[in-house]
């Protein structure tokens, strides 16, 4: 069975059903023929678009953006850690349970963060994303051990070892007569 | 965080700091026994409607003969002398107290108080001795030792007259009437005699000394005053067989010679309407009257009793015999033995010390420290003084409930034949039934009120509450019994013991090696094993190897490696284990004498005296010794500073704190010793101050920190109250013990020691420190004040860190310090007795409750005095004011409330999956 007309010409770029009328209307500007007409499909027909090449390279400039986008953030945390002060209050400890949980669950989905970006081609400059996203967000989690330590629950002081320091054997027997 | 951490923390500080009695805990949690003292028989004034008593523990009271219980009573230790006082009647309704002041014997205190009321009417001293003889004739007549008659205004003791004795005469009484007053004296080359003085001048109405008796070795002077005859009696040493009495009522005294049917061990006198009966004690302990009418200068026996083994005594004109069950009234005179009356009453076993009788009732002292007070119509009391001469306290814990059958009864339930076992099992299930409905109404009262207390305990059972608050305070007294009070009845006595170690002296009463036994330790070698539980004796024994003429010191428990050993101290220094084994490692022994602390080796059997520590100086005498409590226990080595930073404390166990008094210079001193080689850790000097060294100084150690306290006058007058924190070092974070032995023979640093002093606005008679179960809540210093009150200090406010003439800065405040005030404790509400009149309290002891957060307080002196505190606040317990209503109510409300939405929620939930609902 023949195809039909109307599929061909809605399923064909190429078909001759939507050539354009010959030449009658210029391209708008800008408009680059050649790139459209060299890029490949996958049925072997060349399409317009961007090489195997440039494609990636655009996939690695967008995995360095998202790999990127916690030191942006960085900053502020840093800033809003340090003015809510050491205080045991409701603001700060969701602050800071932020702090940590969120660099932790991104770390966890590192994986499907980058996996839209990744492939046989990209594997090692993707890597390189990775790592700087995933250091980033143990960046995001120093801010918040800091702040912890500002806020006096890291036992760093003698203090807090205080209560695993046991009692000193007494070796002689004194006994007072009263 | 810290900051909010410890701000919380400082709240609870301050909430501490301000913490008070509340009061639906007054008269709940604490109890008090007021007691008067032993009474002495010369000292106590009986009529039908009154009980006046001045007591060897120089307690002025008087007590409701319907119910012995205490109207008013006054504590005179600063003003007078039990020895050397007398006790009379000024007139209906006032009584009389002549006595020597405790610090000047020179100085007698005579003051007049109202029976009903003990207002006082008027008081006054007088210089020139102790009261000799008082004589109340509308005005009192009071003899003074150093030779001084005066006759003062009965009703307001101001000064009449006075006469002084001539030369070479002394004192021996004064009798005065309506005509005269006969002063009594003995004259070394004449004899006894008297001279008569004009009542209304006080001069002599005749220049002679009227001889009556020429021997002046005239001894046991008696005198008896009213009704017809003034009399007074003597006797001559080596003479048994008779007794001289002189009738001074007669216009020319007369004196006879009686002599009674059998020689005589003592005798006493009383004037009756008629004549004189003479009350007489024979050598064998028999006692008899003898009755004299007294007419026209004449003395004659009108009649005598036959000599009986009971106690007698001669109250208003009657004779009262009282024999094991019985008191029988008979008329005076009367030749027939016929009883009056006859009177059922239950007297203790223990043996009669005294009687001593009215017109229809008297009082019976008995040696175990009980006076019961029986009237002829049946009516009687007892009063358990005893309690009031405590040698000894152990604060003894009971049983668990269930403990009793979890003991034997599940052995034998796990061991017997099934069968048996079983049917074991339901009787024991069955007869605990009975007990069920009790359990039910103490469980929904304490569900609903939330209070522990209103939980009836069965007065006789020996099972602990919940938390431990019922304990029994066993009491050793010098009357040579035990008592037991229970703790949780407002100190009814559960069971008592009279003289449990015959012929001997209690000394100390410690736990046994069970947890329900105790050994009580007599001077002389005695030793019974009680059940304290029960208060039955379970053997008595003797230390065989005790020297001759050595005594037994003190009894000293401890225990080394896991095993108690109990043990004697006796005056020559030598040791006797009491529960059989012997410690097989060394033991440092250090005993305190009057100026030294002397240290001992206890090894291979043998006590070796190895050091002495003396005072500086020989004018220093100790007056006190503390070492910290064995069953103190440290839960933090170290002090947690602003910085979370530590100060590690210095938790030598060994440290014995001695406190002294220098008399000469009236200063104080404090030394810190290792009891082990006695070497001097820290030494304090108070040298400019004029400390009171009479009231001594008082010291306590607590967990490393000791607190004492004295008495001075420079530089503010006041009670100093003197706090030594002890750290291993001020360097922060330094712990030279760290993972090391310590032993006090090897050369290890001195303590540093942080030290503060506070000023306490009331003299404290005693210092202790409370103790709990764990050593987690905070301690506090407990003092017995001489205003009749026992006041709790909490160390925290004693504390030597507290910023001086500034504000804490936040590192400080987080530390729970705040500024340095001097004057401590100026709050009531650290009055743990509020309303109590807890009189003469000598020492206190605390024990744990199983409650960590609180600790029973028990104090003893004169008065008795319990009541629990929580320093700390009551952390593990709720509060009574807890709405239990509310929380169950809002459980409810919420299982209601998932009961019906539930369904609701399911049925959703399905429609959802169904996609029957959007």
């Amino acid at each position: 069975m023949a195809t039909p007309k109307w599929l061909k010409s809605y399923t064909e770029l190429s078909s001759n059903e939507v050539k354009k009328p010959s030449a009658t209307y210029p391209d708008p500007p800008a408009f680059n023929k050649e790139i459209i007409l060299n890029t490949k499909t996958k049925h072997g027909k060349e399409v317009l678009g961007p090489t195997p090449e440039e494609r990636d390279t655009l996939k690695v400039k967008k995995a360095w953006e998202i790999a990127l986008a916690p030191s942006k953030s960085l900053p502020m945390n840093a800033i809003m850690s340090y003015f809510s002060g050491s205080s045991l209050q409701i603001f700060s400890l969701t602050m800071t349970f932020m702090l940590f949980s969120n660099p932790l669950k991104a770390i966890a989905n590192v994986g499907p963060t980058f996996a839209r970006y990744e492939s046989e081609s990209t594997y090692s400059r993707i890597l390189q994303t990775k790592l700087v996203f995933i250091a980033l967000q143990l960046a995001t989690v120093a801010v918040g051990v800091w702040k912890m330590g500002s806020m006096g629950v890291l036992p760093t002081k003698r203090s807090d070892w205080l209560a695993w320091e046991s009692e000193t054997l007494v070796l002689e027997k004194g006994v007072f007569v009263s | 965080m810290h900051v909010r951490a410890l701000s919380l923390l400082l709240t609870l500080v301050f909430a501490t700091l301000v913490r008070g009695l509340f009061a639906d805990e007054a008269f709940v949690v604490d109890w008090h026994v007021a007691s008067i003292g032993s009474i002495d028989r010369s000292r106590a004034i009986l009529s039908p409607d009154s009980v006046a008593v001045f007591s060897e523990s120089s307690v002025l009271a008087s007590l409701d003969p319907g119910n012995g219980t205490v109207r008013w009573r006054h504590f005179l230790r600063e003003s007078a002398v039990p020895r050397h006082s007398h006790l009379t009647r000024l007139d209906s309704s006032a009584i009389l107290l002549a006595a020597a002041t405790p610090a000047d014997a020179g100085v007698t205190h005579i003051a007049a108080w109202v029976e009903d009321t003990g207002y006082l009417v008027w008081e006054t001293y007088l210089a020139g001795g102790a009261p000799v003889g008082v004589s109340v004739a509308g005005d009192v007549y009071i003899m003074q030792s150093g030779g001084k008659v005066r006759r003062l205004s009965h009703s307001t003791g101001s000064e009449v007259w006075e006469y002084s004795l001539p030369e070479g005469h002394s004192p021996v009484d004064v009798v005065a009437s309506k005509r005269n007053v006969l002063v009594i004296t003995r004259k070394q080359d004449k004899g006894l005699g008297y001279f008569t003085l004009n009542t209304e001048s006080g001069e002599l109405a005749s220049d002679s000394f009227v001889v009556v008796d020429k021997n002046p070795a005239a001894v046991s002077f008696l005198k008896s005053e009213g009704y017809v005859a003034d009399v007074i009696a003597w006797t001559v040493p080596g003479q048994t067989s008779t007794i001289t009495i002189a009738n001074l009522s007669d216009a020319t005294p007369s004196v006879h010679t009686i002599t009674p049917k059998h020689q005589y061990a003592s005798f006493s006198l009383t004037s009756t309407s008629t004549g004189i009966v003479v009350t007489i004690t024979g050598l064998d302990g028999k006692s008899w009257t003898e009755s004299y009418s007294s007419s026209r200068g004449k003395l004659t026996l009108v009649g005598a009793t036959d000599p009986t083994e009971s106690a007698i005594a001669v109250g208003d004109g009657r004779l009262f015999e009282v024999s094991k069950g019985s008191i029988s009234s008979f008329t005076l005179g009367s030749a027939d033995a016929k009883a009056e009356s006859i009177t059922e009453v239950s007297f203790p076993s223990s043996p009669i010390e005294f009687v001593t009788c009215s017109s229809s009732a008297c009082i019976v002292g008995h040696k175990n420290g009980e006076y019961v007070f029986a009237s002829i119509t049946g009516h009687t009391w007892t009063r358990d003084e005893s309690v009031a001469n405590v040698v000894s306290v152990f604060l003894m814990e009971l049983e668990e409930e269930g403990e009793r059958i979890s003991l034997g009864e599940v052995l034998f339930e796990e061991n017997a034949a099934p069968l048996q076992a079983y049917i074991h099992r339901v009787k024991r299930h069955w007869n605990a039934l009975a007990s069920l409905p009790q359990y039910l109404i103490g469980f929904f009262h304490r569900f609903l009120s939330g209070d522990y207390d209103a939980v009836p305990i069965d007065t006789n059972s020996t099972v602990s509450d919940t938390f431990g608050f019922r304990k029994f305070i066993v009491l050793a007294t010098t009357k040579g019994g035990l008592r037991a009070l229970d703790t949780a009845h407002g100190g009814a006595l559960a069971w008592k013991v009279d003289d449990i170690l015959p012929s001997d002296v209690i000394v100390g009463i410690v736990p046994g090696d069970a947890k329900d036994k105790l050994y009580v330790v007599g001077a002389f070698g005695g030793v019974a094993h009680v059940n304290g539980m029960t208060g039955k004796i379970i053997t008595t024994s003797k230390i065989a190897e005790i020297g001759l003429g050595d005594k037994v010191e003190s009894v000293i428990t401890f225990n080394d490696d896991g095993v108690q050993y109990i043990a004697a101290w006796t005056a020559h220094g030598r040791l006797h284990f009491l529960s059989g084994s012997t410690p097989s490692k060394p033991v440092y022994f250090s005993k305190a004498t009057e100026d030294a602390i002397a240290g001992y080796i206890y090894k291979e059997d043998q006590i070796i005296p190895t050091w002495k520590f003396t005072l500086p100086t020989s004018s220093y005498r100790i007056t006190s010794v503390a070492s910290r409590d064995p069953d103190d226990k440290t839960v933090s080595v170290g002090r947690v500073l602003g910085d979370r930073s530590v100060l590690y404390k210095y938790l030598n166990p060994h440290i014995l704190a001695v406190a002294a008094v220098d008399d000469a210079t009236k200063s104080a001193a404090l030394f810190l010793i290792d009891d082990v080689t006695g070497r001097l850790l820290y030494s304090s000097f108070h040298d400019d101050e004029v400390v009171d060294t009479a009231a001594g100084v008082k010291v306590v150690v607590g967990e490393h920190w000791v607190v004492y306290s004295y008495w001075s006058e420079l530089a503010t007058r006041g009670e100093k109250l003197v706090v030594l924190d002890l750290y291993e070092s001020d360097i922060r974070n330094v712990r030279w013990s760290e993972g090391r032995n310590f032993s006090s023979f090897t050369e290890t640093p001195l303590p540093f020691v942080q030290g503060q002093a506070y000023l306490f606005p009331e003299h404290i008679t005693s210092l202790a420190v409370s103790r709990s179960r764990f050593g987690i809540t905070s301690r506090d210093v407990i003092a017995t004040l001489d205003t009749a009150q026992v006041a709790v200090l909490p160390k925290r406010l004693l504390d030597a860190r507290r910023p001086v003439n500034r504000d804490p800065t936040n590192e400080e405040k987080e530390e729970g310090l705040v500024k340095y005030d001097p004057l401590s404790g100026n709050d009531k509400r650290f009055i743990l007795s509020h309303v109590y009149n807890v009189i003469g309290t000598e020492k206190t002891v605390c024990s744990p409750a199983n409650l960590e957060s609180t600790v029973l307080v028990f104090s003893y002196g004169l008065d008795l005095f319990f009541t629990r505190i929580t320093p700390s606040q009551p952390f593990d317990l709720l509060s009574k004011s807890f709405n239990k209503g509310q929380l169950l109510l809002t459980i409810f409300a919420l299982l209601v409330g998932v009961r019906f939405t539930g369904p609701m929620v399911r049925r959703k939930q399905l429609n959802i999956r169904w996609g029957t609902q959007k």
